[in-house]
């Protein structure tokens, strides 16, 4: 009777052996890299790319522990599918957080956009009002062609939008939005001088 | 008899059984070979830790290098671990593995004496953009400048903004390529403005000639003597010899240079003499004094251009040309002749006569000095 429930328990014992591991967690890797792929497709590396960084790590190190798990006669990935899944939700958030900074940026350009046009309609009529004729209208020419510069400017801004270059258009924005401010206390001052305004 | 051998031969078999799959059990446990993961990890957190320092436009070949045998590694482990378990061999992917950390752990050194050298070259670059600007800035607002360089150096001021942005947002590369341009730009405009101020200081030797004689002239004849410098914008009052006021002046938009012709909104260079004094409805301009320009070489001048050709058949001298009110504008903005403020207008036009000499030059002082001084 022992003998046989030695034999039961070895059979067993061996049974385990040879199909008891558990299946590589194939659909997990699948999905975690699917999702990290899904955050470049968002250009987390350009927005967030201190998160992207991280948690690209983070895969790269639980993709290497599932390889370790799988060298071992007995896999167990429990651990790993746990952090696969970790990885993907965490990927959403980055994806997620990517895309708020994005937003940010492109709202922060339509508002240097939007203080750019409101300073150049003010330029445009400063223009007007300042010293015409033999009063120094030549003089300003210089001033008028500062203004086209910007608004050639605004365009290229408008045209980095539609491409996508976010980062790009904000920074041209920033430093149109200083150089149209720039003309408008130059004017200011020149009108304040002349009388035209107070 | 017979049944306890039976008996013995059936537990034997049976302890057997047992032994054999228990020993290929341990054959498989002990006699696989330990997986890499030690050297795999080590590589992974030498190219992480080497990621987080090395900046992404300056990413050295060796890093790149360690990410490949990483991934390299990766894979053939991978491949191994389909192999049958008594047949894998992790020899090859340690290897990678050490060579992927040891390139991993030199990369942050490389990158950080390219990324040295690199902001270091930035930084001679701006400087240098600073410099011309500030010089060109000092000039800019008073020196009549063609369109075209205008544009230039709006642009380029603009995209050096853009420059600075992307330097403080570390996206390297962009702000080499704005850089690049604006000091491109940048430097077109200022070997513009140093081209156009060397043409015009060559006359600088006769300037200084007119305004001693000036000078002279109004100490020996004890008398006033008026010298305009128009590069300076100033009018200067002499009485006896010694300077007396001296009056912000605001002259011709374009100044720079000789006056050639009727219209060219030049202010004339040469000695002249206040030929009549004019106020109430004889003037539109509070207060004004008339010079006589055109002078005699003021004419041979112009007979001389006509003649060659450098100006139209059609064209003619000009004159009206005076010292009056209605300045103080903070701009250039005559036609050519010479603006002070009411107050100062009325000073002047008070202390003057008729038949005092005025004589408007370039400047008084060479360009190197006009530079590096304070903004004239």
């Amino acid at each position: 009777m022992k003998i046989k429930l030695l034999s039961g328990i070895a059979i067993v014992g061996l049974a385990l052996v040879f199909t008891g591991c558990q299946k590589y967690p194939q659909a997990e890797v699948d999905a975690a890299n699917a999702a990290i792929e899904a955050t470049k497709a968002v250009q987390a590396n350009l927005y967030v790319p201190e998160e992207y960084n991280a948690l690209q790590d983070s895969l790269t190190t639980v993709l290497a522990a599932v390889e370790k798990e799988k060298s071992k006669l007995f896999h167990n990935y429990k651990d790993e599918v746990a952090k696969l899944t970790a990885t993907a939700e965490q990927a959403k958030v980055v994806a997620g957080n990517a895309q708020a900074k994005k937003e940010q940026y492109k709202q922060e350009t339509a508002t240097a956009l939007t203080e750019i046009t409101a300073l150049m309609e003010q330029n445009k009529e400063y223009l007007a009002k300042a010293p015409k004729g033999k009063e120094g209208k030549a003089a300003l020419e210089a001033i008028a062609a500062d203004l086209t510069t910007i608004e050639a400017g605004v365009v290229e801004v408008n045209n980095k939008l539609a491409s996508d270059d976010i980062i790009g258009a904000l920074n041209q924005a920033k430093s149109l939005k200083e150089k149209a401010t720039g003309i408008n206390t130059e004017l200011t001052e020149v009108l304040k001088k002349t009388g035209k305004i107070k | 008899m017979a049944r306890k051998l039976k008996k013995k031969v059936r537990n034997s078999l049976i302890i057997i059984g047992i032994l054999i799959p228990l020993i290929i059990a341990g054959i498989f446990y002990w006699g696989s070979p330990k997986p890499p993961d030690l050297e795999m990890n080590k590589a992974r957190s030498a190219i992480s830790e080497a990621k987080k320092v090395i900046a992404s436009d300056f990413i050295p070949p060796a890093f790149n290098q360690a990410v490949v045998l990483y991934d390299s590694a990766m894979i053939f482990w991978k491949v191994e671990n389909e192999r049958f378990i008594l047949k894998r061999k992790y020899d090859k992917i340690r290897t990678l593995a050490i060579r992927a950390e040891q390139l991993a752990l030199v990369s942050p050194k490389i990158a950080s004496q390219n990324t040295e050298e690199f902001l270091a070259a930035i930084d001679r670059d701006m400087e240098a953009i600073r410099k011309d600007t500030a010089q060109i800035e000092q000039l800019y607002s008073r020196l009549p400048l063609p369109t075209t360089i205008n544009k230039k150096y709006s642009t380029g001021l603009m995209l050096f903004n853009e420059a600075q942005l992307n330097l403080e947002q570390k996206n390297y590369k962009v702000c080499r390529a704005k850089l690049e341009i604006a000091k491109n730009n940048l430097s077109d405009v200022a070997r513009h403005t140093q081209n156009l101020l060397s043409d015009y200081f060559a006359n600088l030797g006769t300037w200084k000639r007119w305004a001693d004689q000036t000078i002279r002239e109004s100490a020996q004849n004890q008398t006033y003597a008026i010298i305009v410098d128009k590069f300076a914008g100033k009018c200067y009052l002499y009485r006896n010899g010694v300077l007396k006021t001296t009056y912000e002046a605001e002259l011709g938009k374009n100044w720079i240079g000789e006056k050639r012709y009727s219209g060219d909104k030049a202010t004339p260079e040469g000695k002249y003499r206040i030929t009549k004094k004019k106020d109430g409805h004889s003037t539109k301009y509070y207060k004004a004094m008339l010079i006589n320009y055109p002078n005699d070489e003021d004419k041979r001048r112009f007979q001389e251009e006509i003649r060659r050709k450098s100006l139209p058949r059609y064209a003619k001298i000009g004159g009206m040309i005076e010292i009056h009110g209605g300045g103080g504008k903070g701009i250039n903005w005559t036609d050519g002749c010479v603006a002070l403020d009411n107050n100062q207008m009325d000073a002047l036009y008070r202390q003057v006569s008729v038949g005092c000499p005025i004589t408007i030059v370039g400047s008084l002082q060479p360009l190197f000095e006009v530079i590096k001084g304070p903004k004239p």
